[in-house]
């Protein structure tokens, strides 16, 4: 039994917030139980001469922790952002721009990265940048015992043997990213790999419905059910 | 004190050398396909790797200057020594250090013709083992670099390093040598025209002994190039081989 | 080998040039890769999916309690590890510390320029720093001198030499190579100086639980997948892919980054992880084997 009375499949009350940053070009917050992150997005926008490229946008990531100095770990988690968004934006309809997608965790509270690429999603969707696929993430656990369990939080990762974070993209179902540790078999991999999958569904579900709403309220229109 | 004597009664050193003998020295060039020259040396326990990047591309827009501009980053590796030296970045000891090593080679570099005035050489020097004379040992590898790098010079600059002990002078001192109050004298010499470029000393030596010191210094610049020049001599026997 | 560009001149205008493979590889490097990948060679000379030649060699430097050196193809990697004493934190009296770091420094390739460590020197040495403290690499514990006073720190410190692709791989198998070599001294904290004594001599070694070893590959145009990328090859890459396996075939972490990636593929690395790893091990061990040996 979880702290918290979930099932192992289930992830925590989700919300999510668009457009918040006025002056960005847009902005998501995304929550996963205590676990939030807000991203801005701010282009595509002139960049120097020295940094721009010649047939795409050149994206750059800046992500900072809930509190402290910035450390590698930060790096880390730039660079898996930069890399997952890299292929999922069309770059090339934006040639000699640069699109700086600025993360801050407000509270960690266990799966920061996958809360991180799901603020970032939606305020990529927010600032009406062009996309190839919508990109999800969510991630998981597997404890002393090989239990799987689905979004832990921090006090459930204290006990983990291993920590995974998946992130799909729904027009191939492939996975995108992958950041996995600690001590695992191939068995455990996979059932992982399954549990998110389910996960990452969801989450695309939600996702959609945060920005139909979005866009209902905005033009008074009803759109109905999708 | 220490607990050796420096030269002990049968006139051995620390390490079994006679006062003026060299450590043993072994350098290969073009030991890496990334730089444009390399070269590794190997003094007694002090070894070093430099890089040599250029002529290329400046990174900065220069003003007006006369020649290739020569960057040295010197870095010493933080498990080199008896005690961990965590790297600070503006490090002044080892800036100056590096600095000393440009000033060396500014004037030796040929440019005009086959070396474009406004170029940028760079020197990435790595101490990767320290006992001792690392400055020298730097500066005979940086030579190696250089002319494995193809980067035309006036002559080989060999340095050598040499001190004074009660009544003795010492050639090429190591670590334990250095830290035990024996002043160090480093001489970097042009062996061709004999003409000094680099001398440099952090301790007191009488001016009586200056002299002595300086002369076997030189002797052992000498000794230096005769190795470089062997050394240049036999990787480029290599390469004319498979150049056919 | 000369390399034909454009139609003929009289036929439609289009000048006609050639140009040699050296400048073609300068000019369009995702073509020149392409060509060779297409037919089931990379440029050079590899098949797709073999890695390169490794050689690993330890205790080269006898200032440092450990060392190591790697060779994977022309990258080079050297890990010095040098153990200080310092004070445990309240939480743990017992624990030491291990701390990995890597550094690419403009030596080792044109690519990195003097000056604070760049994002791959700092991902790769914190994904690396990941892997020993989840999977456990070292008991902790095994590094105190006094419970709750003092206790070992082992600094790695991995320095990159000549940089030609894959780091990772590389820096890892240093990484355990080395901790393989480190050898403390014997110690005892005087209670009453508040100091450490240590014996003149190195003899004891480290206890690792886990030998991890990473493999790393890449997606070329998002349809052919490459073991072991160089330097060329790494910005041509659609995604990359590393994954670290243990001695006992365990997986002890997976990295991935870029486009997507079907099921079946990662399966397929998996596997190809698992063989790279025994046969860096058989190297490490060996060298190991001679040092222990001279």
């Amino acid at each position: 039994m979880r702290p918290d009375k979930r099932n192992t499949n289930d992830i925590r009350v989700t919300h999510t917030a668009l457009g918040q940053l006025h002056r960005a070009d847009g902005s998501g917050r995304y929550q996963f139980g205590d676990s939030s992150v807000l991203c801005g997005i701010y282009g595509p926008a002139a960049i120097g001469l020295r940094d721009e490229k010649l047939d795409r946008a050149v994206i750059e990531v800046s992500f900072s922790a809930a509190h402290g100095k910035s450390t590698t770990r930060e790096r880390l988690h730039e660079r898996l952002l930069r890399s997952t968004f890299e292929t999922a934006i069309l770059s090339a309809l934006h040639p000699r721009t640069g699109i700086r997608i600025t993360c801050q965790t407000l509270c960690d509270d266990g799966a920061v990265l996958a809360t991180s690429i799901n603020a970032t999603m939606l305020a990529l969707m927010d600032a009406g940048i062009p996309l190839r696929s919508v990109i999800t993430a969510v991630s998981c656990m597997v404890d002393k015992e090989g239990e799987v369990f689905l979004d832990p939080t921090a006090l459930e990762l204290k006990e983990a043997q291993s920590t995974h974070t998946f992130a799909f993209d729904n027009v191939s179902g492939g996975v995108v990213s992958c950041e996995s540790t600690g001590v695992f078999t191939e068995e455990e991999y996979e059932s992982c790999y399954d549990i998110c999958k389910q996960g990452s569904d969801a989450i695309e579900r939600f996702l959609r419905h945060a920005l139909q709403k979005k866009l209902e309220k905005q033009s008074g229109l009803d759109f109905g059910k999708s | 004190m220490s607990r050796f004597d420096i030269v002990s009664p049968e006139g051995l050193r620390v390490d079994g050398r006679r006062p003026p003998e060299l450590r043993r020295l072994s350098c290969r060039t073009g030991v890496f396909a990334q730089a444009d020259g390399s070269a590794y040396i190997e003094q007694g326990n002090t070894k070093c790797l430099v890089a040599v990047y250029g002529p290329r591309e400046p990174s900065k827009r220069l003003l007006t200057e006369k020649g290739p501009t020569i960057n040295v980053e010197y870095n010493v590796a933080s498990f080199s020594s008896g005690e961990r030296k965590t790297k600070m970045r503006k490090d002044r000891r080892l800036m100056e250090i590096a600095s000393v090593i440009k000033q060396t080679f500014e004037p030796i570099i040929c440019y005009g013709q086959n070396v474009a005035s406004r170029s940028e050489i760079d020197v990435n020097i790595q101490i990767l083992q320290l006992d001792g004379g690392a400055l020298h040992a730097a500066i005979n590898a940086t030579t190696l670099a250089m002319i494995d790098a193809g980067v035309p010079m006036r002559d080989f600059v060999c340095a050598c390093s040499a001190g004074w002990y009660k009544d003795t002078a010492l050639l090429d001192l190591n670590h334990l040598e250095e830290s035990a109050d024996v002043p160090t004298l480093t001489v970097g010499l042009l062996p061709k025209s004999g003409k000094v470029t680099l001398l440099s000393l952090e301790s007191r030596l009488h001016l009586d002994k200056f002299q002595s010191v300086l002369e076997l210094a030189s002797q052992g610049c000498e000794r230096m190039r005769d190795e470089l020049d062997s050394t240049i001599r036999k990787a480029t026997q290599e390469l004319a081989k498979t150049a056919l | 080998m000369d390399i034909d560009t454009a139609a003929d001149a009289t036929t439609n205008g289009a000048s006609h040039f050639t140009l040699d493979a050296d400048t073609f590889r300068k000019i369009h490097p995702a073509e020149y890769n392409r060509r060779f990948i297409s037919q089931g060679v990379r440029a050079d000379g590899r098949p797709l999916q073999r890695f390169r030649k490794a050689n690993v060699n330890v205790g080269s430097i006898t200032t440092a309690n450990g060392s190591s050196m790697v060779r994977l193809g022309n990258t080079t990697v050297i890990c010095g590890i040098k153990a200080e004493v310092t004070e445990p934190t309240p939480e743990a009296p017992r624990a030491g510390f291990l701390v990995p770091n890597l550094d690419l420094p403009a030596l080792c390739s044109p690519q990195f320029r003097p000056g604070p460590p760049g994002e791959l020197a700092q991902t790769i040495s914190e994904y690396i720093n990941q892997i020993c403290t989840s999977t456990n690499l070292l008991n902790l514990d095994d590094l105190c001198i006094a419970s709750g006073q003092a206790v070992w720190v082992l600094h790695a410190d991995i320095l990159c030499l000549n940089y030609e692709g894959n780091a990772l791989d590389a820096a890892l198998a240093a990484l355990i190579a080395a901790l393989w070599n480190v050898r403390l001294p014997k110690s005892t904290y005087d209670e009453l100086e508040g100091t450490v004594r240590a014996a003149a001599t190195n003899t004891i070694p480290l206890v690792l639980n886990r030998l991890p070893l990473a493999a790393t590959f890449g997606v070329f145009d998002a349809q052919h997948l490459i073991a072991d990328p160089t330097d060329q090859e790494e910005p041509l890459l659609s995604s990359q892919l590393a994954i670290v396996v243990d001695q006992e075939d365990n997986l002890c972490g997976i990295l991935k980054e870029g486009s997507a990636m079907d099921r079946e593929r990662m399966v397929e690395c998996i596997g190809l992880a698992r063989n790279r790893a025994q046969a860096l091990r058989r190297l490490i061990d060996e060298a190991l084997a001679k040092a222990d040996a001279s």
